[in-house]
């Protein structure tokens, strides 16, 4: 009986040291936030941000918006839980490598609850049992990990990316078991309808948003910038979502600086 | 070396103006959150009881600007061209930055509260007796997934609080704006009259938006 206990204070230890070592990367890395952002391939970016404007509105849009009109909202809803549900095996791999034992266990837990009792992943019963979902990549264990963001990108298709994202999305792509698979039985269709369904189902999830940076916006291609990096580095320090979200990380948000900070207008 | 004395008299200072101030901050995050809270109540009802229409569009102005600080976030937005701008172009500019962020706001409220939905505060964290963020989860019904939205408020000079930021997931609404309005500054050669003629622009242009679409 001794060495499960034994073996739970070594995932202690381990846990403690890796979450602290996580803290000082994350303070280390943290970006700041300014206005000018690093942005060097501007020109090239803002071609390619005009022609995937381009691509939205001749075919991702319209698709997003018969999907809104086709299927009732509890059935996007199950479909977008199923998307999420087969990326748990990524959540879990980088839960693991940022060294996130708690976070690895709650991914795990969903994975099996909700492929079983949530039928292949359409129902979310984990996240009634307490057991909130969260999202990680390969980019933010590199971030984790104490890797920068770099320049600022936009791939086609994709959309806003960075050389650290860049090189996460291809990791995650090929450490996905199902990719893995269609790779050794030679199945390309499988990966690209998932792509493609995946790119509706988001455009979909986001539709009121995308539409609103879209319309009020005065520089949208700036707008989605700020957007993005803002929402990554929220993302590498888990505080997204209404998930795990105890009040010592909302004292996190301090740190950026905000309107009513005379100092930071004045002094500059 | 730090005589033992000193370091102990050190760590009771620290440790005496540290809990005072949590003290008096958690009684302002209490107090910010029943703030977030009225205000959130106040425009829910009255998109609620109310007919779209001029009168609904006025209330909400007076809302927004009860519980914005929008003079001081239009400054803050502005970054350090605000120290560039020339006398007449501030007084402009923060005019019409008032007009552009009730139209968006006012816009998104829409947008948004087409059904039922609800707002509750779940927790805050004080700074100081000043500064403090308040969480907070809307719920929609189309979806089970509430959405998490952020509040900053701050105290102004006579000690009224006031919103200063939106951040939902992360993202904070002054924060993008400000990227927003640096990039359409610097894509003008640096002038903040470019910045005045595109807001001039896209508020017309959201503002008969809003006429087409009531008529």
């Amino acid at each position: 009986m001794t060495k499960p206990v034994a073996q739970k204070k070594w995932i202690k230890k381990v846990g403690g040291i890796a979450a602290v070592s996580v803290i000082l990367a994350g303070c280390a890395t943290q970006p700041q936030l300014s206005d000018e952002a690093n942005d060097p391939l501007e020109g090239l970016n803002r071609a390619v941000f005009g022609f995937n404007d381009l691509l939205d509105t001749w075919f991702l849009r319209p698709a997003a918006t018969l999907y809104r009109g086709l299927l009732p909202p509890p059935i996007q809803e199950g479909i977008h839980n199923a998307l999420s549900n087969l990326s748990t095996p990524i959540v879990l791999l980088n839960d693991i490598l940022q060294g996130e034992p708690d976070r690895a266990m709650t991914t795990l837990s969903r994975f099996a609850i909700n492929s079983t009792v949530g039928v292949l992943g359409f129902g979310d019963p984990a996240s009634e049992m307490g057991h909130k979902a969260h999202k990680e990549d390969f980019g933010q264990t590199l971030a984790v990990w104490g890797a920068g963001e770099g320049a600022y990108l936009v791939l086609p298709i994709f959309g806003p990316s960075n050389p650290r994202d860049v090189v996460g999305r291809v990791v995650d792509y090929f450490s996905d078991p199902i990719n893995i698979w269609a790779h050794n039985v030679d199945n390309n269709g499988v990966p690209i309808a998932r792509g493609v369904l995946t790119a509706v189902d988001t455009r979909a999830h986001y539709y009121d948003a995308i539409e609103d940076m879209k319309k009020n916006s005065l520089d949208p291609y700036a707008a989605l910038r700020s957007f993005y990096r803002q929402n990554r580095t929220a993302e590498i320090r888990n505080d997204t979502g209404p998930t795990v979200s105890p009040s010592p990380n909302l004292s996190y948000d301090f740190n950026s600086p905000s309107p009513g900070d005379e100092e930071v207008t004045e002094a500059r | 070396m730090i005589s033992r004395r000193k370091f102990v008299a050190f760590a009771l200072c620290a440790t005496i103006t540290l809990s005072t101030t949590s003290a008096w901050a958690k009684d302002f995050g209490k107090e910010a959150e029943a703030f977030v809270q009225s205000l959130a109540d106040n425009a829910i009802s009255s998109f609620r009881t109310m007919e779209a229409g001029p009168d609904r569009e006025k209330e909400f102005r007076r809302l927004l600007n009860e519980g914005f600080d929008v003079r001081a976030i239009g400054k803050w937005v502005l970054g350090r061209y605000w120290r560039k701008a020339k006398d007449d172009e501030k007084e402009e500019y923060l005019n019409l930055f008032e007009d552009f962020i009730i139209v968006t706001y006012s816009n998104r409220f829409k947008d948004y509260s087409s059904s039922d939905i609800t707002l509750k505060v779940t927790e805050s964290v004080a700074k100081n007796e000043a500064d403090a963020i308040v969480r907070s989860q809307i719920k929609r019904p189309q979806s089970s997934e509430p959405i998490m939205v952020d509040w900053r408020i701050k105290a102004n000079k006579s000690n009224e609080l006031k919103v200063v930021d939106v951040v939902v997931a992360g993202v904070s609404m002054s924060q993008t704006q400000r990227s927003e309005f640096s990039s359409v500054i610097k894509n003008n050669g640096g002038k903040v009259s470019g910045l005045i003629n595109a807001l001039k622009t896209k508020t017309a242009q959201l503002v008969s938006n809003i006429d087409s679409a009531a008529n």
